[in-house]
Order: structure tokens, then C-alpha cells, then sequence
């Protein structure tokens, strides 16, 4: 897909959070926004090995959105790839529904059970571990959230992947600056975060998050690193609710959701009438 | 009021670790699937699966949370792990771990837990086990087993592995007496010391090493004329209900033995079974609060009175003896 089509999802799958999260009364808006492009040019931009008709084939890379929090992004990627009926995202959140607030493994097209943060990377470092011990032909890419960074069991996991050499194990880490409530460099310092990576022996790469030309070329060069013996993380630096103007960068809008003439104002800076 | 001597332990021994390794090399000889992960935890064992198998037992450091992530992580591609450590630092540190990626998910993940109830009891409350199956029990898809025997803890492991859920499997530290000659009993979750069981007899249930105070006890309480069941149950979750509601219907008394908390400890939860309000129930446990101190297992049984002495005055001081 080129980057003028893949604009063209970024902002369709923002709409259809939009959507989703307004209709449902519940959803993390801003935290889904800091990852949507990232997770347009993994979807679209031909990076992931995967293939909607066969959610569970044996070959295919593994995804896990660590902060699972985030996942009507993941929910509504996925029903556009139809690994489930669009009708789906109309029911999130709702009781005896598919899609609940943070993703289960019942899913399809969802791995690991995430909401919880700090989980993520191990899991994803354990199915690297198996890859790489069986020679198998997958990757393994990991979405964390930098304020998920925070946890101590993500350092374990570093620490894991990095000893063993996990080459096939990519973790990006959407770096917005904060966590639910202040900025991470208010609560518990992440900065440096790249020299961090590289103390515990991971290739770190830096990218705009926003910007699709840089992750396109950043994240299609993933796909070669099969001779790789490091893991790579890769520090997307990102805007929390990016496409809203009055969520962006702002500590009060985590899971708060815009209410009366904040949902126009939103609807207009997220393409005007599209929905109507 | 009985006075006698118990006879020290005189049962040919056995080390459940050396038990569990054997079984799990087995294993691990016919299906290249299977990995070992340990926080920095050795044994005998474990060191002869190396041998042959040195890709295959990974010491991931003392990082608990991580170890257990990750054994999601290789079982959701394809393998049965075993997970190797001590049950305190298992059970708490990695609890969401356990809950989220293995017990949501339904992975075969099997812990192997050393440390069961009062095994490190005089290395204090950071090493003791027990609060572990109160808590664990709480969560679905877990299979728990407490097994004290060579033959039990084999079962344990093979069960745990053939039926590829979660598995949380307890071991003693010690080398234990030996229960059982061999395995022909053991396959229904419980094992009945006693050919058949009469009308309105009695019952020590007991699990883990306390089934050998259990089988003392029946000893001191036969001289004394007191027939009485003692039922090891050496897999806690899922419990055989039927056999263990067969076996209360008529009971009289019930003694539960657990090296464990009150809350959510076996007493409580054969408590449920009994009907009506004509049996006698007494569980000998731990009450509700920490050890401290240097509290070793002689110690401990003394004051909560789970010598077999105490057991068999216990009973005879119920009134329906």
C-alpha cells in the first residue's frame, strides 16, 4: 500500500476508534491515537506476515499490543481485515460482546491477553525464543507503551531477550510521554530511554511515529534481520491522542471521553461529514 | 488419654525432587517439545536432563515475572513447559503472571514448586508455603497437586503433562518416607488407606507430608479400638467430589491435616461437602496469621498440634467416640 493510501487508513481507522469508543460511552482515545499510524504501516504496509483467512496459521509473525489498553486500534485494524464481522466493533465494550476493553485471546487475530501492563514483551519474548530455537521462519513484534516501561517485569524481559539473542523479537515502544495521569519524566524517569535499550543489549532505532515514510522504511527493514543475534526496539516518538487537537499531549485526556460540542469539534479534525 | 511414643520415620525414603526429574527426563526423551525454565533453581535432576537436553532447561536468572511470561509465550507457539522454583516466590511474585498469561490463556504450563507447607519453615515467612494453594485455588483452569509419595508426585507430573492445562504441582524439600509400594491406587485424586469403609467411621484427611502424621494417628488410635479412614489427597483442584461426598456421607467425625492457612485451606473446603450438622469437623492448620521466627516442622506440629498424638487424643475426645 503507498503512502497516500495508507494516510487515507491511518485516518479511516481513527474515525472508526472514534466511532466506537463514542458509541460505546468507554475507550482509551488518545493512548489508541499515539499508536494508530504505527500500527497502520504494520498492518498495511506489508511488515507483518500475516493472513486474515488463516488467523492461527502456523508461519505466520506474532503481534502483541503489550498495552492492551489501546486496543480499539487493534480491534478496528482487525475487523477492516474482516478477522471478524465489522458488526463486532458496534457491540464493544457491551455485555456478552466479542470485544471487551482490554483484548482476550478468544479474539481472532489477537494473541496474548493484554491489559495488564508489564506482560507483554515476556510473552513475546518467549515466542522469539521458540522461533529462533526452532529455526522458524516468524518474527515477533511487541507495541509497548513507554509508561508501561515503568513496570519492572519489562526490565526482566529486556534483560531476557537481550541475553539470549532474540534477533527475530522486535519491540516498539510508542513513546508519547506519558502515562495515565502525568508525564513519565514527572513519575519515574524513563529518559535515557535508548541508552537503556543499548545497556541491556538490544539494537535501538528512533523514529517519528507520525511520520508513515519513516515507518515504513523502518519497519520493512525488520524483515531482514533473520541474521540478527540482538533484539531490536524501536522508540517510536509519538503524541498522545495525535489527530485531536485539544486531547493532544495532555495529561487530563487518557480515558475521558469528549462529551457535547467536543465530539463536533472531534468529528470536524477527523475529516468533517465522513460518517454521515 | 493415649501416652505413647510415635516410632520414628522408618519407611524406605525417597527425594521428591529426584522423583519429579526422572519423570519429567522421561518426558522430556520423547517429546522434543518440552522445556524446563528455572529462576536460578537447581537440582540433582536437573542437572542430568542437561546431559542431553542442554537447549532445552533454560535458567533465565531470578526474574520470576519474566519466567512466567515467558513460559506463556513458548506454550503459545507450541510447547509444554515445565516451570522450576520455590512455591513462595512462584505462586507471589509471578501471581498476575500465573492469572493472565497462563490461566486465562489455559496454557500447559506446569509449575514445579519446592517448598511445600513448612518445608523452609525455619527459613521464615519468605519461604514458607503456605498460603500458595489458598490463593491459587482461586483461580480457574489451574490444576493443583499436593502429592508426598514417589509414586504420587510420578502421577502428578504425567497427569499435569498429559492433560496440558495450567498445573501448579507441590514438592516437598526433604527426603520423605515412602507412602506407597506402587502406583495401583493412584488415579482417582485420592487415595483411601483402607480396603473398605465401614459404617460410621471416622476420617483423617490429610495432604503432603502430614498424610504420613495421618497414618501414625490411625496407628495410635487402632490400639486404642478406633477404626478410622486416612484419605490422602494429593490433588486439590479439581477435587474428586463424588468420592469424597461417598465417603462423608455417614461420617461422624472429620479431621482435616494441612500445613497451611485457615482461609481457603482444605478444612474449608471439605466443609462444603458435609451434610447435614451431625459431623464432628476439626481442622488442624495454621490459623490465620505469619510464622516468624525459626519455625521447623517439629516445632510447628508440636504447638498446632499436629503430632500423630495429638491427633489420636483429639479424636478420642470427640463425643461420638
Amino acid at each position: 500500500m503507498d503512502i497516500r493510501l495508507l494516510k487515507e487508513k491511518s485516518l479511516y481507522i481513527r474515525r472508526v476508534i472514534f466511532k466506537t469508543a463514542i458509541a460505546a460511552g468507554k475507550g482509551h482515545i488518545p493512548p489508541c491515537y499515539s499508536w494508530t499510524d504505527i500500527a497502520t504501516v504494520l498492518f498495511y504496509g506489508d511488515v507483518l506476515k500475516i493472513d486474515p483467512k488463516r488467523a492461527d496459521w502456523q508461519d505466520r509473525d506474532r503481534f502483541v499490543l503489550s498495552k492492551g489498553h489501546a486496543a480499539l486500534t487493534l480491534y478496528s485494524i482487525l475487523a477492516d481485515l474482516e478477522y471478524f464481522s465489522a458488526d463486532e466493533l458496534e457491540k464493544f465494550a457491551t455485555g456478552g460482546a466479542l470485544l471487551p476493553g482490554h483484548p482476550d485471546a478468544e479474539i481472532p487475530g489477537i494473541e496474548v491477553c493484554t491489559g495488564s501492563l508489564g506482560h507483554g514483551l515476556g510473552v513475546a519474548s518467549g515466542m522469539a525464543f521458540t522461533s529462533k530455537k526452532d529455526d522458524l521462519s516468524w518474527s515477533t513484534y511487541a507495541v509497548l507503551g513507554d509508561g508501561e516501561c515503568q513496570e519492572g517485569s519489562v526490565w526482566e524481559a529486556i534483560m531476557f531477550a537481550g541475553h539470549q539473542g532474540l534477533g527475530k523479537l522486535i519491540a516498539i515502544v510508542d513513546r508519547n510521554n506519558f502515562g495515565a495521569t502525568d508525564s513519565t519524566e514527572n513519575t519515574a524517569r524513563l529518559d535515557p530511554l535508548e541508552d537503556k535499550f543499548k545497556a541491556f543489549g538490544w539494537d535501538v532505532e528512533e523514529v517519528d511515529g507520525h511520520n508513515l515514510d519513516s515507518l515504513v522504511s523502518i519497519l520493512n527493514e525488520t524483515k531482514i534481520r533473520t541474521h540478527k543475534n540482538k533484539p531490536l526496539c524501536i522508540i517510536a516518538n509519538t503524541t498522545k491522542g495525535k489527530g485531536i487537537d485539544f486531547m493532544e499531549n495532555s495529561q487530563y485526556w487518557h480515558h475521558q471521553m469528549p462529551k457535547g460540542e467536543q465530539i463536533d469539534i472531534a468529528w470536524e479534525q477527523l475529516g468533517g461529514k465522513w460518517f454521515d | 488419654m493415649i501416652e505413647l511414643t510415635v516410632n520414628k520415620i522408618d519407611e524406605p525414603k525417597f527425594d521428591p525432587r529426584d522423583a519429579t526429574f526422572d519423570v519429567i527426563e522421561n518426558i522430556m526423551r520423547k517429546d522434543v517439545d518440552v522445556l524446563i525454565l528455572t529462576n536460578d533453581f537447581n537440582a540433582f535432576g536437573l542437572d542430568k536432563i542437561r546431559k542431553f537436553a542442554k537447549d532445552r532447561v533454560i535458567n533465565v536468572g531470578i526474574t520470576e515475572q519474566n519466567m512466567i511470561s515467558v513460559a506463556a509465550g513458548m506454550a503459545l507457539s507450541g510447547k509444554t513447559v515445565f516451570v522450576f522454583g520455590i512455591a513462595a516466590h512462584l505462586a507471589f511474585r509471578g501471581l498476575e503472571q500465573i492469572k493472565l498469561d497462563v490461566c486465562v490463556q489455559n496454557l500447559p504450563v506446569i509449575f514445579v514448586a519446592v517448598g511445600a507447607g513448612l518445608a523452609y519453615g525455619p527459613d521464615g515467612p519468605t519461604h514458607q508455603g503456605i498460603e500458595d494453594i489458598s490463593v491459587l485455588r482461586s483461580l480457574p483452569n489451574i490444576s493443583i497437586y499436593n502429592p508426598a509419595d514417589f509414586y504420587s508426585i510420578a502421577f502428578a507430573i504425567r497427569n499435569a503433562y498429559e492433560s496440558q492445562v495450567p498445573s501448579y504441582i507441590r514438592l516437598d524439600k526433604e527426603v520423605l518416607p515412602q507412602l506407597y509400594n506402587n502406583d495401583n491406587d493412584i488415579k482417582h485424586g485420592l487415595i483411601i488407606h483402607q480396603q473398605s469403609k465401614v459404617n460410621n467411621q471416622g476420617i483423617i484427611f490429610a495432604t503432603g507430608i502430614t498424610v504420613w502424621l495421618a497414618l501414625k494417628a490411625q496407628e495410635l488410635l487402632k490400639t486404642q479400638n478406633v477404626d478410622c479412614l486416612v484419605v490422602d489427597i494429593y490433588k486439590i483442584k479439581p477435587l474428586n467430589t463424588n468420592l469424597l461426598k461417598f465417603f462423608l456421607s455417614d461420617t461422624p467425625w472429620v479431621i482435616v491435616l494441612e500445613e497451611a492457612i485457615d482461609l481457603g485451606c482444605l478444612g474449608e473446603l471439605i466443609a462444603k461437602y458435609i451434610n447435614g450438622g451431625t459431623t464432628t469437623l476439626s481442622s488442624v492448620n495454621l490459623g490465620d496469621k505469619f510464622l516468624l521466627g525459626s519455625s521447623n516442622r517439629e516445632w510447628v506440629w508440636d504447638k498446632y498440634g499436629f503430632n500423630p498424638l495429638d491427633i489420636a487424643n483429639k479424636v478420642l475426645s470427640f463425643d461420638q467416640i
